[in-house]
């Protein structure tokens, strides 16, 4: 009796540490925030580079998460990355001049967007484009342009 | 990056010149003369720009001051400098922020201090770049055919790649804004991928925050101890 009662308690043990990664994996992917249709709008903007970036990628204001990436393909004529999002309808009256920007957080080099407002008169609304982005910087190419640089200025 | 930014320069004189144009024909021109695509207003006058720095270099010496006034109107007519001053102070500019304040002096303060910020970055602007343009000489630069969707009625963004004996290619990305009626104005560049307006707003929000929100306090302390004096005057007068 007392066996099975040991066994019951490793068994709960065991289950409870599962439910437990499985909340910290849902935490660190950002999934457990939906955006309900009726209470978003949508922007998308286009970047040279989205090194990293996933759907379901975070898009933050001041660093509170505003939105979610719904989409990202490739823009046959200009060979740019269009990134679709759903922004919160609490977020209204962002500029037009707001600037897209991919970073990355934490130590697992999550990527998310950054919406950065300006200052512009106008402001951005449902199905608008992000005009001012800053595409992902990519090490290899920094590194690339260093070595190019002191190449020619030793 | 330095001699990036100073391609981007003489391309955003050039197109300043080709503005000129647009504004001084007062409707007697051929319409089909005039300039009106961002495109082709750059692809039109970078070379007429760059012979301007060239022949800068053999006057500079004696009246360096004719060459930083050729320089002043070019920024001045070409960059829409408030935009790119909105964009550079974000928030602290914004009209939601105008709208909460209360008082008439309150309102013409705010309207002051973006004017006066917008003067700072414009000779920044001007006295950090035009000795540099002097320098510009063995480079190529070609202007890329800009996307279906790169032209907007309000917004453009224009692409070219500065060739320099040497050197990896620069990317250059001009952002053009046009008001309803207006001509193209620049108020953001992207030199090989770093957004140098971003990089501006950002630096604006560290300084305000470095002088615990004091917005006037983070622009009196950007520049030099001159714009500070100058401040000071358009403080008195705005």
């Amino acid at each position: 009796m007392q066996s099975r009662a040991i066994e019951l308690a490793v068994g709960l043990f065991i289950l409870a540490g599962i439910l437990a990664l499985a909340f910290l994996a849902i935490q660190v992917s950002g999934i457990n925030r939906e955006f309900d249709s009726k209470s978003t709008y949508q922007l998308y903007a286009e970047f040279n580079n989205v090194a990293g970036l996933t759907r379901k990628a975070k898009v933050t204001v001041a660093g509170v998460q505003v939105g979610l990436v719904t989409a990202i393909t490739i823009n046959p004529e200009s060979m740019r990355a269009r990134v679709d999002m759903v922004i919160s309808s609490e977020v209204k009256d962002l500029s037009e001049d707001t600037i897209a920007a991919i970073q990355t957080a934490g130590i697992l080099g999550e990527k998310y967007i950054a919406l950065s407002p300006g200052g512009a008169l106008e402001t951005l609304s449902d199905g608008d484009r992000v005009h001012d982005t800053q595409s992902a910087l990519i090490l290899e190419e920094l590194v690339g342009k260093i070595l190019t640089s002191r190449a020619t200025n030793p | 990056m330095i001699r990036a930014l100073t391609a981007a320069l003489l391309c955003l004189a050039g197109l300043c010149m080709a503005t000129h144009a647009a504004q001084n024909c007062n409707g007697d021109c051929d319409p089909l003369e005039k300039p009106e695509s961002p495109y082709q207003l750059i692809v039109d006058n970078t070379e007429r720009v760059l012979t301007l720095a060239r022949s800068a270099r053999s006057y500079f010496q004696d009246d360096p001051e004719r060459y930083f006034k050729q320089v002043s109107e070019i920024v001045d007519s070409l960059v829409d400098t408030e935009r790119f001053t909105r964009g550079v102070m974000a928030t602290y500019a914004s009209p939601q922020r105008y709208q909460a304040l209360t008082s008439g002096e309150e309102k013409a303060h705010f309207q002051a201090r973006i004017n006066y910020f917008g003067s700072i970055l414009k000779h920044d602007l001007i006295y950090t770049y035009a000795k540099a343009l002097l320098d510009f000489a063995d480079e190529r630069i070609e202007t890329l055919p800009p996307a279906r969707d790169a032209i907007t009625d309000k917004y453009a963004r224009i692409e070219q790649k500065i060739y320099r004996p040497g050197e990896a290619a620069h990317l250059i990305q001009y952002s053009l804004y046009r008001a309803p009626g207006e001509s193209w104005k620049l108020y953001n560049v992207i030199v090989d991928g770093i957004n140098i307006g971003h990089i501006f707003r950002n630096q604006f929000a560290y300084a305000v925050e470095k002088y615990r929100g004091n917005i006037d306090q983070a622009i009196a302390n950007w520049s030099t101890e001159q714009t500070v004096d100058n401040w000071q005057e358009n403080k008195t007068n705005p």
